[in-house]
């Protein structure tokens, strides 16, 4: 990391989607047919997923799209295209294609298209394993892996509580 | 088996996330050490200097160099504008008690005059001010403003004392001011020293007054003149400040400040 800004951009990206593949397995690891024949709202759970997955890709993008409106005020933008930084924020935007009915139930795509940031963050784990990464960076990512982990526990929280109380009531 | 594979995978990636977390652990909660001071570094010395009997040649012995010492007021003219300065020419570091204070010829063939009394009345040990004293003394009727007219008229009146004769040390009372100390402490500010002294003089009054003051000594670290040499020999200097109101002493003369600040120079050797 030769730029800070790059790697406040990398932070940000670890933040809001490395943390997706636990947030992923902790759902569907207790997400069983007895389980789901007990509570019949369940059944949404991995379309609940791919909606908090395209949730957090929408702020994700709502954040860069400010971002860019105040530094496009100030002077024009210059990036470079070919930093695997750009390609990831790049590859962001296409989180917000859960958002549509026909990908929605198929939350492994979602998990591969996470899984990208998660490995970034095993390669710094490893890097620093091995004395070549920084204890107060690797610091910084972990603690933003466990905050992202956080949010996307509550949001999946609110779908869930909407989802029970939509099934309670209009059902 | 799925549930099975999922539940493998979650815990595999739970596993290394708290690996992860617990890793990065900074320990920044570990106490830190106490922040080093932010006083000044007062660094001090164990030398001891002591007269003894002077013994010429005794190099464990210290001698006063009056030649290169010097014993200096100064006073603001009119109490106003700049200072007015002067020396005092005889001065010596002896406690002066009631039987010494009396008159001393001393020859006026030599280039300067033999002291009246052995200067042996001090002693300096840096690291211990408890240990260190020292008494001085200087003739009154010695002070030299480089005006003959005023040295030898009208600050003979004004202070309280007799016209100088050459080849006469005047130590009796009407010419004598002398120091004494009380204590010496470390300052904690510098590397000097806090002095408690007293200071004898009769002035104008009638009879002797002995005010207590506080003054700062510098020790002015030993030193080799001529290292290397077969004539080498150790030097060091004591440098005292203090000021009094003269005032106490009767001195009503408007042509000077009520405050009068004095310093001594003393230099010493081991010769």
């Amino acid at each position: 990391m030769n730029n800070l800004f790059t790697y406040i951009d990398k932070l940000e990206l670890i933040a809001f989607f490395s943390a997706f593949p636990l947030f992923y397995f902790f759902l569907i690891a207790f997400y069983s047919k007895p389980l789901v024949m007990k509570f019949k709202w369940l059944k949404a759970t991995p379309e609940i997923i791919s909606i908090v997955y395209a949730t957090i890709s929408l702020l994700y993008v709502g954040m860069k799209l400010n971002q860019w409106y105040e530094q496009i005020l100030i002077g024009p933008i210059q990036y470079d295209i070919f930093s695997y930084i750009f390609i990831l924020k790049f590859w962001s935007i296409f989180g917000l294609i859960f958002f549509f009915k026909s990908l929605r139930s198929k939350p492994m795509l979602a998990l591969a298209h996470s899984s990208i940031y998660f490995i970034i963050l095993l390669i710094d784990f490893f890097q620093y394993y091995h004395h070549q990464y920084d204890i107060e960076a690797f610091h910084n990512e972990m603690r933003l892996y466990f905050i992202g982990l956080l949010a996307y526990l509550i949001i999946s929280f609110v779908f869930f509580f909407a989802t029970y109380m939509r099934f309670k009531f209009v059902r | 088996m799925k549930v099975l594979n999922n539940q493998l995978l979650l815990g595999v990636l739970l596993f290394v996330s708290v690996l992860g977390y617990v890793e990065s652990c900074t320990h920044k909660d570990v106490v830190v050490p106490a922040p080093a001071s932010t006083s000044v570094p007062i660094v001090r010395g164990t030398h001891i200097h002591k007269p003894g009997l002077m013994t010429k040649g005794d190099t464990t012995l210290w001698k006063l160099d009056k030649v290169h010492s010097n014993a200096m007021w100064s006073t603001n003219y009119m109490g106003a504008a700049g200072l007015l300065t002067g020396r005092f020419n005889m001065f010596g570091v002896h406690d002066v008690t009631s039987a010494k204070m009396t008159t001393y010829t001393y020859s006026t063939a030599t280039t300067s005059a033999a002291q009246p009394l052995l200067d042996s009345s001090w002693y300096f040990d840096e690291s211990h001010p408890e240990n260190t004293y020292f008494n001085g003394y200087v003739q009154i009727n010695t002070s030299n403003t480089g005006e003959p007219g005023r040295d030898t008229g009208c600050n003979i009146t004004t202070l309280g004392t007799v016209k100088f004769i050459n080849g006469i040390h005047n130590l009796t009372e009407v010419n004598l001011a002398k120091i004494k100390t009380t204590k010496v402490e470390f300052d904690p500010t510098s590397a000097d020293y806090i002095v408690s002294f007293t200071l004898t003089w009769k002035g104008n009054n009638g009879i002797a007054l002995v005010k207590p003051l506080v003054g700062k000594l510098k020790y002015i670290t030993q030193g080799t003149v001529g290292a290397g040499t077969a004539t080498a020999y150790g030097v060091f200097g004591l440098q005292f400040q203090f000021q009094f109101n003269c005032r106490d002493f009767g001195i009503a003369s408007t042509s000077i400040s009520d405050k009068i600040d004095i310093q001594c120079n003393m230099n010493f050797n081991n010769k």
